[in-house]
Parts: C-alpha cells; sequence; structure tokens
C-alpha cells in the first residue's frame, strides 16, 4: 500500500488538517508569548541593582564606554544575565529529555542524582584544597566531573542490565542517596568555615561567573542543544512506550545514551559554576509543556526559554525585594516557580 | 511480498520462551496467533519486529533478511501496534499518528506528511478528533488511533498485539472489521494476537496456535480450533457449536458426563 | 538529605566564623584510668561537695558543682583558653577536628576524642568521663546536657568568640578550675590592647566604609556578626552593619556601587601557624582586586584590601585581629602598632609554643 487510494469523504480530511494547523498556530502563539516574557525577564534584570542604573540608562551605557554606568551594566549585569540565561535554560531542556526518556513527569537533573553528584564533587576541593591555586576552578571542575560520573554510572547499568526508565530512575535515586550521604560526611569533617562554605554552595548564586566561566558554560549548554533539539521527533516517539519508539524505527537504547550523555552534558555546564538550583528543571518542563503541549519540537525551545526567565526572573527578585540583601537563587528560584506552577496546574486539570 | 519466519528460536535468561517456529504471511492476508496466557504470542510479535533480539532462525521480508536492515527501514515495512500503549504527557491525536510518519519523514514533518495523516484520520472516522489528547479517548478510539498510526507508517505488514483487549463488544468488532477491511482493500498483511477464538476465526484467513513456545497448529480457524486442540493448549473442554452459518467456541466446567449446557 | 534543607544548617553553622578543627580517635583510657578511679571515689561532682553559679553563653545561670579536674574541650576556641589559663593539663578529651592543627596543639592533639565539634560522640565522652565538657552555645545541640548530665558528667556553654562577652566567660572558668589568678592576667591583657585601641580612636577623624566578606564569595557579615564586633572595635564602618541579618549574600553590584575604603576577607581555613609564606592569602588577595568592576573600587585603587587567616579573625585571638584592622583602618593612629609583635606575645605568653606562620596579607597601591 505505498500509494493508499482511500476513498473519502474528502471535507472531513481537510477539516483535521485545517484544526491540527489552528493548534500549531496557537502553538507559535505560545512560543511568542514565552519569548516576550524572556525578553521582558532580561530587559528587567539588566536594568535592576543595587546601583540604580536604570532602564533609560541602559542603551547608551551599553554602546558608550565612556558612560558612568559602562562597568556596572557591561561587567556585572551583562554576564549575570548571561549565566542566568544558559543555567536555566541548560537545566530546564535537559529536564525535558529525562522527563522524556524515562517517560516520567516527576524527572529532572537533580532526579538522576546529578545536583547531588555537583554537589559531591563540589564539596571535596573546598574541604580538601582549602587554600590551592585556582580553587573556584578545582571546585567547578569536581562538580562538572561527578556530574558526568553520575551519568556514566546510569549508562553503564543501563547498559548492562539492558533495562529501562526505572532501572535508571532507581539508580538516579541510589546515587543521589549515596552522594548526599557522602557531602555529609565531609562536611561532618569540615571546619565551621567550610561547612559553611558548602552550604552557600548549595544555594546555588550568579555572582561566581565571569566571562571565562561563562564562554565554557555556553560551550557546555548550548552545544548539546542543537543535536537534542534533532532528536525531538523520536523523544516524541518514546513517549508512548519503548516498543512503540522500536516500532517505528527508533533505536531506543542509543537515543538513551546519547540523550544522556548530551543532558548530563548540559547539566553540568549549567550547575558547575553557580551551585545547585533546584527546580527549575522540573518545572520549566511543565510550566511549557502546560502551555503548548508535549510535540518536543516546540517543547525543547519553550522550556529553555521558560527556565532561562525564570532564573532571570528569580535572580532579579532575588537582588531587589529584600536590597541590599541577596536572597540566594535556589531559594527563590522555588518560590516563584511553586506558585505559578499551581496556577496552572489548576488551570489545566487534565495535564497529566 | 511476503513476510516469512523460519525456524525462529527465542528466549531469555537461558529459558526457551519460542522454538522453531515458522510461517508466511502474503499480503491482504490475517494471520492470528491464538494461545493461552504466557505462551508466547507477544515475544512472538516482538521478535517478528526485531524488538525482542531473535537468537536463531530467520525473518525474512520479500526474501530479505531482516536482521541487516536498519530500525528505520524496517518501520517502513513492519507497523507494530503494542499492547496497552498509553503517555504520561498529552499529545494530540494528530500528533500521534503524525509519529507513524517517522520512518518517512525528516525533522519536519512535510505537506505530504500531513496530508497522508489527515487522509487516514478521515478514513477512519477519526478527524472530528485530530486536536484531542490521546489520553482523554476511550479504549476504542485509541486502538483506531493507533491503527491509524501503524497505517501511516505505509508499511505493507501490520503487527497488532491484541488489538481488541480491554474493549466492550461494540468496539472489538468495529476495531477487527477495520483490520479487515485495510488487509482487503490495502492489500495489507496483518499478524496479530489474541485471546478471543471466536473473534480470531471469524476475521483471520488463518490461525497460528502456539503451545508452550511451539506451533501446535496452523491452517484455516476451524481447522485448527478444535475441541481436541482446545483441550490440549487450553485445558479446558469446549465445544464446537454452529449457529447462523457460524462456528463458535463454548467452553465448559470440566465435568465430562454434564456436557454443554 | 542535609541538602534539602540547607536553612537548617546556617542556622546552626553560623555562631560565629572562625576555629579550626579536626579528628581522630585515640584509646589511651589506661593512661586516665587512675584518674577515673580518683573520680569515682572522690568527687561526684554533681551532687558533693561546692557549687558556682556562672552564666553560661545562653544568658542561663549553671550551676558547676566543684572539683572539676579533667575537661572536655569541644572545640578549638575553649581549648584555646584552657591552655590559656594553664588548664591543658587538665584536658582529658578533644574535638576530632585537632589533628589537622597538629603543629599549633602539640601533645593535646593526642588526647582521646569526644566527637566533632557539632556531633558529640557520647559514648567515647561516657567512656572517658570528664568532669566538665565544654561547647558552643548551639553545638552540639541540646541532647549533649541530655545524656551526659545523667551520667553526671557536666556540660557548660561557653562561646569564648565574642569580644563583648569573652572575659566573663574567662573569668567564670577561671573560677571553676580554680585557674583565678591566670584568668585576671589573660583579661587584662586583653583589655590592654582594646584599650590601647579604643583609646587612639577616640582622636580618630572618620570611620572608613569597609565590606567585610565571609569565606564565600559575595557573603557579607551583618549585626551580630562576630567580625561586624571587631570592625567596630577597630573603628570601621561594616557597609553591611545594618543590615537585617548577621550572614548575609549580597550581590556584586551592591559592593561596587558602595565604593568601600576598605575590603577585609576571611581565608578558609588555611591554617595559617603552619604556613611560611603568604601565596595563598595573596591568591585570595589577588582574585578579590580582578573581580569584575572592582579594579575601579577605592579599596582596590588603594590597595587597602586585606585578606585574613581564620585563627586571627574573631574567636580568643580576635583581638590580633582587630589590631590588623585598626591599623588598615587608620593608618595614621597605629602606624607604629605590630600586630605581628602582639600575636608573638599572646602565642608564647599564654599558649606557650613558639610563634610562627602568616595570618593576614594586604594589597599595595595600584
Amino acid at each position: 500500500m505505498k500509494t493508499p487510494e482511500f476513498h473519502i469523504n474528502t471535507n472531513g480530511h481537510g477539516a483535521a488538517f485545517a484544526e491540527y494547523r489552528h493548534l500549531v498556530r496557537k502553538k507559535w502563539l505560545a512560543m511568542a508569548g514565552i519569548i516576550a516574557v524572556f525578553a521582558a525577564a532580561a530587559i528587567g534584570s539588566l536594568a535592576s541593582g543595587a546601583s540604580g542604573v536604570g532602564l533609560a540608562d541602559l542603551i547608551p551605557a551599553i554602546l558608550n564606554p565612556g558612560h558612568p554606568a559602562h562597568g556596572i551594566v557591561v561587567s556585572l549585569r551583562l554576564p549575570r544575565v548571561a549565566m542566568a540565561v544558559l543555567t536555566g535554560s541548560g537545566l530546564a531542556f535537559s529536564g525535558v529529555v529525562f522527563q522524556a526518556i524515562l517517560r516520567n513527569p516527576l524527572a529532572s537533573p537533580y532526579t538522576l542524582g546529578m545536583g547531588s553528584a555537583a554537589g559531591f564533587g563540589a564539596v571535596l576541593p573546598i574541604i580538601f584544597l582549602p587554600a590551592a591555586f585556582a580553587r573556584d576552578l578545582w571546585i567547578a571542575g569536581g562538580a562538572f566531573a561527578f556530574t558526568m560520573i553520575s551519568a556514566v554510572v546510569i549508562l553503564a547499568v543501563t547498559r548492562l542490565k539492558n533495562a529501562g526508565s526505572e532501572t535508571m530512575i532507581l539508580c538516579g535515586i541510589a546515587l543521589m542517596f549515596l552522594f548526599s550521604s557522602l557531602t555529609s560526611f565531609f562536611q561532618y569533617m569540615g571546619a565551621m568555615e567550610q561547612v559553611s562554605e558548602i552550604v552557600f554552595w548549595f544555594f546555588g548564586s550568579l555572582s561566581k561567573a565571569g566571562w571565562n566561566e561563562i564562554a565554557l558554560a555556553a560551550v557546555m549548554v548550548l552545544g548539546p542543544f542543537p543535536l537534542i533539539l534533532r532528536l525531538a521527533p523520536d523523544f516524541n516517539l518514546i513517549l508512548t512506550g519503548d516498543d512503540a519508539a522500536k516500532g517505528l524505527g527508533v533505536n531506543v537504547p542509543r537515543l538513551r545514551m546519547e540523550a544522556v550523555i548530551l543532558a548530563s552534558l548540559a547539566t553540568a555546564g549549567s550547575i558547575c559554576f553557580t551551585g545547585v538550583i533546584g527546580f527549575v528543571g522540573l518545572v520549566a518542563p511543565h510550566i511549557a509543556r502546560m502551555l503548548l503541549g508535549a510535540d518536543h519540537r516546540f517543547l525543547l525551545p519553550a522550556s529553555a526559554l521558560c527556565g532561562a526567565a525564570l532564573v532571570l526572573i528569580a535572580d532579579t527578585l532575588g537582588r531587589t525585594v529584600w536590597a541590599p540583601q541577596v536572597i540566594p537563587l535556589g531559594i527563590v528560584t522555588a518560590f516563584t516557580g511553586v506558585p505559578f506552577f499551581f496556577y496552572l496546574l489548576m488551570r489545566r486539570k487534565e495535564m497529566m | 511480498m511476503t513476510l516469512s519466519i523460519e525456524n525462529l528460536t527465542f528466549g531469555y535468561n537461558g529459558r526457551a520462551v519460542l522454538t522453531g517456529i515458522g510461517f508466511t504471511l502474503a499480503p491482504g492476508e490475517i494471520v492470528t496467533v491464538a494461545g493461552p496466557n504466557g505462551t508466547g504470542k507477544s515475544s512472538l510479535l516482538k521478535c517478528v519486529t526485531r524488538i525482542n533480539p531473535v537468537r536463531s532462525g530467520r525473518i525474512t521480508l520479500h526474501g530479505k533478511d531482516t536482521r541487516g536492515m536498519k530500525r528505520t527501514d524496517l518501520a517502513r515495512h513492519l507497523g507494530y501496534v503494542p499492547q496497552n500503549t498509553h503517555s504520561r504527557f498529552p499529545m494530540t491525536v494528530f500528533d500521534t499518528v503524525l509519529m507513524g510518519r517517522r520512518p518517512h519523514m525528516g525533522w519536519r514533518p512535510s505537506r505530504n506528511d500531513m496530508d497522508t495523516v489527515s487522509r487516514i484520520l478521515s478514513e477512519l472516522g477519526l478527524a472530528d478528533l485530530a486536536v484531542t489528547d490521546f489520553e482523554r479517548l476511550s479504549g476504542g478510539q485509541k486502538q483506531k488511533v493507533l491503527l491509524a498510526r501503524a497505517l501511516a507508517q505505509e508499511a505493507d505488514f501490520l503487527i497488532l498485539d491484541e488489538p481488541t483487549s480491554s474493549l466492550d463488544l461494540k468496539h472489538q468488532v468495529e476495531v477487527m472489521e477495520l483490520v479487515r477491511k485495510l488487509a482487503d482493500r490495502h492489500n495489507v498483511g496483518v499478524f496479530m494476537a489474541m485471546h478471543d477464538l471466536n473473534l480470531a476465526a471469524r476475521f483471520s484467513d488463518r490461525v497460528l496456535l502456539l503451545h508452550r513456545g511451539k506451533v501446535h497448529g496452523l491452517g484455516k480457524p476451524w481447522d485448527v480450533i478444535h475441541e481436541g486442540s482446545i483441550k490440549d493448549v487450553y485445558g479446558v473442554d469446549a465445544v464446537i457449536a454452529e449457529a447462523g452459518g457460524t462456528r463458535f467456541v463454548i467452553p465448559y466446567p470440566g465435568d465430562r458426563n454434564g456436557g454443554p449446557v | 538529605m542535609n541538602l534539602m534543607n540547607p536553612e537548617k544548617h546556617v542556622c546552626q553553622t553560623f555562631q560565629k566564623f572562625g576555629p579550626r578543627q579536626g579528628r581522630r580517635r585515640q584509646s589511651k583510657i589506661v593512661f586516665f584510668l587512675p584518674i577515673l578511679l580518683i573520680m569515682v571515689v572522690f568527687s561526684q561532682p554533681a551532687f558533693a561537695g561546692n557549687r558556682i553559679t556562672v552564666t553560661d553563653a545562653l544568658g542561663r545561670q549553671v550551676q558547676v558543682g566543684l572539683p572539676v579536674r579533667t575537661v572536655g574541650a569541644m572545640n578549638s576556641d575553649a581549648l584555646e583558653i584552657l591552655r590559656a589559663l594553664d588548664a591543658g593539663d587538665m584536658v582529658s578529651c578533644v574535638f576530632a577536628e585537632i589533628v589537622r592543627e597538629r603543629a599549633f596543639w602539640g601533645k593535646l592533639a593526642d588526647r582521646p576524642k569526644l566527637g566533632s565539634w557539632r556531633e558529640a560522640d557520647f559514648e567515647a565522652i561516657a567512656k572517658i568521663k570528664p568532669d566538665l565538657v565544654i561547647a558552643y552555645e548551639r553545638n552540639p545541640g541540646p541532647e549533649l546536657e541530655k545524656r551526659l548530665n545523667p551520667l553526671g558528667i557536666q556540660v557548660i556553654r561557653l562561646n569564648f568568640y565574642k569580644i563583648k562577652t569573652l572575659n566573663r566567660e574567662i573569668r567564670d572558668l577561671g573560677r571553676i578550675l580554680g585557674r583565678e589568678k591566670q584568668a585576671a592576667e589573660l583579661c587584662g591583657w586583653y583589655d590592654r590592647q582594646l584599650g590601647r585601641v579604643a583609646g587612639r580612636l577616640k582622636t580618630a577623624k572618620h570611620r572608613p566604609s569597609v565590606y567585610i566578606e565571609s569565606y564565600s564569595d559575595y557573603h557579607s557579615t551583618g549585626p551580630s556578626s562576630g567580625a561586624d564586633e571587631m570592625c567596630a572595635l577597630a573603628g570601621g564602618r561594616n557597609l553591611a552593619g545594618n543590615f537585617s541579618i548577621p550572614y548575609p549574600e549580597v550581590s556584586p553590584e551592591w559592593v561596587v556601587s558602595q565604593n568601600p575604603r576598605i575590603i577585609v576577607k576571611a581565608a578558609s581555613w588555611a591554617n595559617g601557624y603552619e604556613k611560611s609564606g603568604a601565596d595563598h592569602l595573596g591568591r585570595v588577595r589577588d582574585k578579590i582586586m580582578a573581580r569584575p568592576a572592582f579594579p575601579g573600587i577605592a579599596a582596590v585603587k588603594s590597595g587597602r584590601v586585606m585578606v585574613m587567616d581564620s585563627s586571627v579573625w574573631t574567636g580568643p585571638r580576635a583581638v590580633v585581629g582587630i589590631l590588623y584592622l585598626a591599623r588598615l583602618f587608620h593608618p595614621d593612629l597605629f602606624g607604629d602598632i605590630d600586630p605581628e609583635k602582639v600575636h608573638r606575645d599572646y602565642i608564647e605568653l599564654f599558649q606557650k609554643v613558639p610563634y610562627g606562620g602568616v595570618f593576614a596579607v594586604e594589597g599595595v597601591k595600584r
């Protein structure tokens, strides 16, 4: 039946297509809305801060190196916004990927133990290299290395046992507990000032990242993105089950492997310079999914933008609502994300 | 243009599930595999689609061994509908059926892909549901959408795992009539697993009765399904009755002297 | 799942910023057996003998039964004061982290361990059975008293890191241990140093603005923190001094826009006593001075950026830190003061170990 010749009531066929086209148009509209919110969040973040440089001064301050606010906007606010975008988008689209390949709405980079692993990787240099050269890089490197180690362990277990999503989730939870307890152990060993450093690392902060760190994070976050986006149709297929996806031509084990490697890389890039910023990787995918559905060709870019906007808004609020004190980012992301998430949950009951 | 299975053997954890299975499926033909629970029906279907790794034996498509084929290529020839498909995430009916175009399309569906999906939806009377969430459909509608997806693959053969399970009487018949129509009108070969012997006999060209991973009988439905084979395979006493020109299997409690009601 | 609840840690953690600790357990029970016997026969401190009443770090009136012959030190601040009171021999057990600073503590590092500074090993303490255990006001938690009191082991909570209460706590401990004379000497020494600073500051015309950063980047110290107290006593104006919380995070932009005249940072656990060079502190200083937009800050331009080892940053030796700060804040008034010499006096006079190490480093003018 290569060229099926259905004898059909043609008006019906047109109707389905038209309805679907209408739906796709609505998705583009939602996407435009997300982009607008993202842009507003970015500009808002650029235009707020302790020095009082506002919206009006923004453009001249960026363009004119002689402007008094040039240093503030270009050296302090721009890198902050850049890091927020990278972290938020990286965590969000890795969250989408993990939720898809595990077919589990509760999945996120942290459900797979990566946050705990990264934290442990950061704790090691804090405890053992208290006065080392380039200590911050050691901390970031430790976080990166252990994120990837957790990914490799999960992949190895799933390959060895030829196992599916449940095994991966259980494996991730096991890793989470392992690394959490290891962190607690080293925290227990640590002196007071080291314990405080560990606690603050787990809060997350965008202040630590300069342009060099941002460049590295950009490679790790933006590099995998097109490769992940290329797999979007396969993520759609895997939602209806491994067997169905295989029947539709997807090499499921390979897809899982590629997805885990790419998403872990993006996760590592997102958190190694900023610390554990919880919740974004879990909630941004859901927000995007509620706004424009589960088609990953839309969902991946949309949730990346949602995640970026969420972190931007959280950081701006964290810097302004209780100024001059800063509310740590990891706390504000949850504060801002949860109510919005609840609102959407109430509005769209059919979700999940 | 045939799908042929030769001497297929499959097992896991050292336990043989299927041994020495062989049959051929021609275009336009419906072959139903029946047998008790746990006898390897689903495994056989997954072996044929190469979802399960085949230990030994050959599966050939138009004389070509499927072992060397890429999964995408295979998907252009074999459409597979697993049992109990459900998604944790919202996907519309149109999107679900569009998945069937995956073996043919690139990243972005072409106009032709969209047209094919629309056409199939209309053909199956699903056009009104195009933008409904898959998870909000009834069981019968879901099964039809999954058939539509398999059709969108434009495959030569459909492999269906229990297409009527968990459907009510009306929808069982509806789905089976649809399958029969696809085979007759579009010359699609169908290989499916099914529990209901009456339904299988009524809509299939041939029945493969599976017993403990081996072929117990293969042939025209009523040549394979009879009191003896039912007793052998299911361990149940039954009679074959006739009403309105059609035969039926009627099982009855194991008391031989009581006889059928 | 500690990590899920970081706030919990913060309140437990931030009693102070300062001491340095260690680990490992060694049983020298044979050595202490005579002491145990003496204790059982003669003392029963909770029920017999004299009692004195002292105010502990939580402001409670606590009765301590006498005599106290053996003491357990839960943290380095307590141990440092014990040694300064000539009571090192009475210390029967020490905090586990002590082994990290063997050079400073010498033979004390080999004493049996009673757990870490915030988590007591009750079984070990029960075995050693000191007459008195000294702990911080909040670490370990109230379970310490709950578990040890029934065993006849008394617990007293003394901080030894708040300058305001330091002398009172020292005098109380002196009374408990019968070391009143040594306590008076130590308090006198503190008073002289602080009095000298306060006296000179009377003529100060201004209090320079100071950005204080604790161990983590962009985490400052606000009201009721040890560093805020030090800054005030050294004649500086802590920019975060009027904040709402003791250990706030701040944004880089806030620091830059405040344009502090001076920046002071605590170096994370650096073990200054064992260091012969200042490289480790210098690296921290260079990193601060090179932070984005920091080169425009007055403090960085003038090189008035100081990185300080945690051993003089609050704690019993905060007075040394104050001298470093006072000289940095008011070079005109304190130009002749040598904090290192004062530190040397303290170490040799009260701690009775050779002086050594590097404890602070300053920037240079650009």
